[in-house]
């Protein structure tokens, strides 16, 4: 028995560099479960890029499994390179990553990164959007 | 100082996603976002270079996690790890393997095997943190596959340095002989032994006989899951960690005079499936 996830959902975003649009820049995205899959797109004069939804087929067997995919993105621009992107996702539906939003980012590429969880997913990232993160509740 | 379910089960939960960062400063980040200043990150606490992540214990990929406590936690060590998506894969050498553990008793060959793997990194970990560091407390936690490993480092732990660790496992497999989980309660005491499961989860259920649960007595942490038959769906970390959120063990102990009707369903379960071929899947 196959199933259709999504490793990472559909990405569009502005990447900036002190406010200034980053234009050219060069986007690598890797989401790895097994192994890694890779692929690229560069931003337009407005800084902004997109980025299709990645799936893979999982197989479901009887044995259970935990679904743990590694996402990132690398930004490269001006000679340097940013990561702006690390997060784990835990869940395979399409869209987790906005709470079955469409996955809008904001990047800055001089900030620091910053912790936000969604949908039991921990990103840690250089990108703001705005979907609400969870509750946690760790117990410590 | 036991740790309650709810930490226990955030722990075991968020391993997954630890072992996934490989970088030292978004480890950070992630557990000092999620757990305030309950770990110390300074010196050498969570850097292990040899195995090449920040506290990193490494089976071909990153296993598991070890942590130092601080503040409220100073002087307790914690020993996180994960299980895998190719339970199946470990669990089907089952039919003839069995080897030795660290007591000198019968435990399934392939997570002895998995742990073995990983001994020098617990044993490392044991010299430079917790013996330098004043640790008095230390919990070994796992899901699934990661459970039968916490068992077994546990185990380890009682065996080699006369330390007797809590334990606590979420949807674990039965990890050994008869003769290993009378050794274990007996070594490290039933009470620090928190085995917690769910009605409907199908990997406790397995492998079948002769193999047995540890604690071999004392009090087990039977959970409620929807459902008549064990499957793969309440397996899930998620699932044990809202069925524990805000409880008390005392409260999830309460939970086991259905403990019988689980064993029924094991049985049926294993007569539905009979043989090894279930293991495989597809």
């Amino acid at each position: 028995m196959q199933e259709k996830s999504a490793f990472f959902s559909k990405i569009s975003g502005v990447v900036t560099l002190d406010g200034k649009p980053a234009a050219n820049a060069k986007i690598t995205r890797t989401v790895n479960l097994n192994k890694d899959k890779v692929d690229y797109t560069y931003t337009d004069e407005k800084g902004y890029f997109e980025m299709p939804a990645v799936f893979q087929r999982t197989v479901t067997k009887f044995l259970p499994q935990e679904f743990v995919a590694k996402q990132d993105i690398v930004v490269q621009y001006d000679g340097n390179s940013y990561d702006i992107w690390s997060g784990v996702k835990r869940t395979p539906e399409e869209n987790a990553e906005a709470r079955g939003k469409t996955l809008n980012v904001q990047c800055e590429l001089n900030s620091e990164k910053s912790f936000k969880q969604v949908n039991n997913s921990p990103y840690i990232s250089r990108c703001t959007w705005p979907t609400e993160p969870d509750e946690i509740d760790t117990g410590f | 100082m036991e740790l309650k379910p709810t930490q226990a089960a955030s722990l075991a939960e968020d391993v997954y996603a630890l072992t996934k960062y490989t970088k030292l400063d978004e480890a950070v980040i992630f557990l000092s976002n999620k757990y305030k200043g309950a770990f110390d990150f300074n010196g050498d606490n969570i850097i292990k270079g040899k195995t090449g992540g920040p506290g990193l214990i490494k089976c071909q990929t990153a296993f598991g996690f070890n942590l130092i406590g601080s503040g409220t936690y100073a002087g307790h060590a914690f020993i996180l790890l994960r299980g895998t998506q190719y339970l199946a894969d470990w669990l089907t050498n089952l039919n003839i393997g069995c080897s030795r553990s660290s007591f000198h008793q019968l435990v399934h060959d392939g997570f002895n095997t998995a742990f073995k793997s990983m001994e020098q990194q617990f044993a490392d970990f044991m010299e430079t943190s917790v013996k330098k560091g004043k640790i008095h407390t230390i919990h070994c936690i796992g899901h699934s596959l990661g459970g039968a490993l916490a068992t077994l480092c546990g185990e380890w732990i009682k065996a080699k340095h006369g330390i007797k660790p809590y334990i606590y496992t979420f949807g674990s497999p039965r990890v050994g002989m008869n003769s290993f989980a009378t050794t274990c309660t007996r070594e490290i005491g039933s009470e620090r032994i928190y085995r917690a499961y769910h009605k409907t989860d199908v990997v406790p259920c397995i492998p079948i006989w002769p193999y047995v649960h540890t604690p071999y007595s004392g009090t087990q942490y039977y959970l409620y899951s929807p459902g008549v038959l064990p499957g793969a769906e309440y397996h899930g970390m998620n699932h044990y960690v809202a069925s524990v959120r805000g409880k008390s063990w005392q409260t999830l102990s309460a939970l086991k005079p259905e403990e019988k009707k689980r064993f029924q369903y094991c049985r049926l379960a294993q007569r539905r499936r009979p043989g090894r071929r279930h293991y495989e899947g597809g």
